[in-house]
């Protein structure tokens, strides 16, 4: 079996604050690279965040992907079309190298937040908690290789990306790239509306609306006057 | 604003000396832009290109490339080997548009960009056209106007008055000269908008908004030259392309209706009863019924095709999210923050008493915004000459009181002000406090809008607040144009 001391160095969060951030993932690949084999993320997102499809997509040429969930990009976190919470898995294109040598390979994806339900009490933020992506290699020996009949074992962190991602059954053998020990959920701050506004919302909108449209009203008849008023002038000069 | 105390705007028109060499130099700065936003998106995360213009063009690619999920959903959708454009999310235009960006795919992916821009130097071409035919010999100098062109346009003094004939004429006279001062105005008025950062930046991103304002612009060329079936065509073809031009229709009716009241005006009779009928009247002529069926005709007969090939995607997407969208996301419109505190899927803690669901409804927003576009159209614009105003203050009602409003809706009454601007009588002073007023409201806005979104501050309430600063603001500043605006012509 090829060695595998790859380590998952850090997952890190970069703003900590606001509707957009970007997940950057660190990989420590020693030793001797699993040639047969391809590099995976598996990220679990709670509902509140997403990723963009579309702007992952510009990201190819790092990493392919595939959603399982994700519903509306545009909806809130409590709208039906949010659809929960999701998951992404990426293939991760690994940089050729010598073998042997360390390679620390660097993986970004730009997450966004959802509007979170408004708070009537406390601090106006949700914390939005995200796990450490899940990281693995898909080896693809062939089956004679390790010794015919046997099921592919599937590391426990690993059976739900399974049962998401069938593609991966075909593997013949999944290996867990362990989390070095200072990784932890990184946490998102967002800000959410105060629940108590809605009375002030509500009236004040209501009320410079209306205002301005009055005012908007009596400028356009006092311009319609003003013209009747050019228009009568202009017609008795010509007259005298 | 006499050019004397303007001197430095002598060494600006002397760059745009010329119709020929504007539009030269805006092409100019248009094509290298393009050029750098490819340059720029493929080095850099943070990209030049306007989301948008990813969802045309994958919206293209999805009508270009059908497959066993992809295929035009209408009726008659199987008889053309074409895909869905309604695949991509969040794509809600007409197909047309997709349509239009094939080249993006098998030409070049900024192929789009450079028909946006081109719809940017018609537009100009468009509105140089029109001010030295019809607008400019309408608002030649008057004793109170307060306008003028730089010192070097004024070599060649006015020659001759102009007139515009309100009687349907739809031909100005060819013998009325046209002087190269008011050649000159004309250029710097259409340098205003082609030189616009704001006008440059949203065609060379790749927004889609320069397609739409070469129509309304070609829509308003053929009305103030009376070429009335033309003009119902084109406002068709301009609604189905996004709804709101159809505001534009009302005042065309009011235009056509007093001009044909003018052969044969009756005396107003007394009564309420009977001055409605007489309104109707009036209103309802042979020539207003035949402006709107071809009007009408042209929106129908694009939907219904559009219909038939992609089915009900097309009808959802284009007009009916329209109708009940919710924007809950913090834009320039107050209304945003009420939408989000009452969305329909957080529950309400208490029942909501009558007041309260009016004042929520989405028809109670709508209808002041209705009764201010399409009345003033309706009750201000009685003459072609009246439209250019007329148009401004129907579009920029319609953005001010819209549920949802973002930086490009700006360029929908934007594009009116180069042809307004000869008619405005206004001091430097004034000028200046309401540009202030304009810009200021939305740099408020915007610093606050940043703190939120990517400095995660919790301060909805201050940018409600901005929102309503910008209501009034922007408010303010329509009333102000609308009240400097002064008629130079007799009318008939």
């Amino acid at each position: 079996m090829a060695n595998n001391d790859s380590v998952l160095l850090s997952s890190t969060l970069t703003p900590t604050r606001g509707f957009h951030t970007s997940s950057t993932t660190r990989l420590v690949l020693r030793g001797s690279h699993l040639h047969s084999c391809t590099l995976h993320l598996y990220f679990q997102l709670p509902a509140q965040l997403f990723a963009d499809p579309y702007e992952l997509d510009h990201r190819r040429r790092s990493y392919t992907f595939e959603r399982f969930g994700g519903g509306n990009l545009e909806a809130p976190v409590f709208a039906p079309g949010a659809g929960g919470p999701s998951g992404l898995l990426l293939d991760v294109t690994v940089p050729g190298s010598g073998g042997g040598d360390d390679d620390i390979l660097s993986i970004e994806v730009p997450l966004h937040a959802r509007y979170g339900v408004p708070k009537r009490d406390g601090e106006q933020i949700d914390e939005i908690a995200l796990p450490p992506p899940e990281a693995f290699w898909a080896c693809h020996q062939e089956r004679a290789d390790s010794g015919g009949d046997e099921r592919m074992q599937v590391p426990d962190a690993l059976h739900k990306v399974v049962k998401l991602a069938p593609v991966l059954e075909r593997a013949s053998k999944l290996v867990l790239i362990p989390h070095a020990e200072a990784v932890h959920a990184q946490v998102l701050r967002v800000p959410v509306g105060n629940a108590g506004d809605v009375a002030l919302v509500e009236t004040g909108t209501v009320v410079v609306v209306l205002l301005t449209f009055v005012y908007l009203l009596r400028t356009i008849v006092r311009a319609s006057r003003a013209q009747d008023v050019a228009v009568k002038t202009s017609v008795a000069k010509k007259v005298t | 604003m006499a050019n004397n105390k303007w001197p430095k705007l002598n060494i600006v028109f002397r760059v745009v000396s010329s119709i020929r060499t504007l539009l030269i130099f805006s092409s100019v700065i248009r094509v290298a832009l393009i050029l750098y936003s490819e340059w720029h998106d493929a080095h850099s995360l943070v990209k030049y290109t306007d989301v948008d213009y990813l969802v045309f063009t994958d919206a293209t690619s999805f009508t270009l490339t059908p497959g066993p999920t992809n295929r035009a959903q209408g009726p008659l959708g199987k008889w053309f080997n074409i895909g869905d454009p309604y695949h991509r999310e969040t794509y809600r235009y007409t197909p047309l548009l997709a349509l239009l960006l094939s080249p993006n795919r098998w030409l070049h992916k900024s192929f789009g960009k450079y028909l946006f821009a081109g719809c940017d130097i018609l537009a100009g071409m468009l509105m140089h056209r029109l001010l030295v035919s019809t607008i400019l010999p309408i608002a030649r100098p008057r004793t109170d106007a307060t306008v003028h062109a730089p010192s070097s346009c004024q070599r060649h003094p006015t020659t001759s008055r102009g007139h515009l004939k309100a009687d349907g004429d739809s031909k100005i006279s060819a013998a009325i000269p046209i002087s190269e001062t008011e050649s000159c105005r004309a250029t710097l008025m259409v340098a205003l908008h082609l030189l616009n950062p704001i006008v440059i930046g949203i065609s060379t991103r790749g927004s889609s908004e320069s397609v739409l304002t070469l129509f309304v612009l070609l829509t308003l060329f053929c009305a103030l030259r009376g070429r009335w079936d033309a003009t119902a065509v084109l406002l068709g073809l301009s609604t189905h392309w996004k709804i709101y031009p159809v505001i534009y229709g009302v005042s065309c009716v009011g235009v056509i209706a007093t001009e044909h009241q003018r052969n044969g005006q009756k005396d107003r009779p007394r009564g309420l009863l009977p001055r409605m009928i007489q309104h109707i009247d009036v209103f309802v002529t042979a020539k207003t019924v035949r402006f709107a069926g071809i009007s009408a005709g042209t929106f129908f007969i694009l939907g219904l095709s559009m219909y038939l090939i992609w089915g009900y995607p097309f009808l959802y997407e284009t007009y009916l999210y329209h109708l009940h969208r919710l924007d809950h996301r913090h834009n320039f419109s107050p209304y945003f923050y009420l939408i989000y505190l009452t969305h329909p899927s957080i529950p309400a803690t208490s029942p909501l008493a009558m007041w309260e669901k009016l004042i929520r409804s989405p028809l109670t927003s709508f209808l002041t915004q209705l009764f201010l576009s399409l009345g003033s159209g309706l009750f201000f614009v009685r003459t072609r000459q009246d439209m250019i105003l007329g148009w401004f203050i129907q579009t920029a009602a319609f953005v001010i009181f819209n549920k949802v409003c973002t930086s490009q809706y700006f360029l929908w009454y934007l594009l009116f002000l180069p042809l307004l601007i000869p008619h405005l009588s206004m001091s430097r002073s004034s000028f200046i406090k309401y540009l202030a007023c304009w810009i200021g409201t939305q740099v408020l806005w915007l610093s606050q809008a940043y703190k939120v979104e990517f400095l995660g501050e919790p301060i909805f309430r201050r940018l409600w607040l901005c929102g309503l600063i910008y209501v009034i603001g922007h408010s303010w500043v329509l009333a102000g144009i609308t009240d400097s605006y002064r008629v130079g012509v007799q009318r008939t």
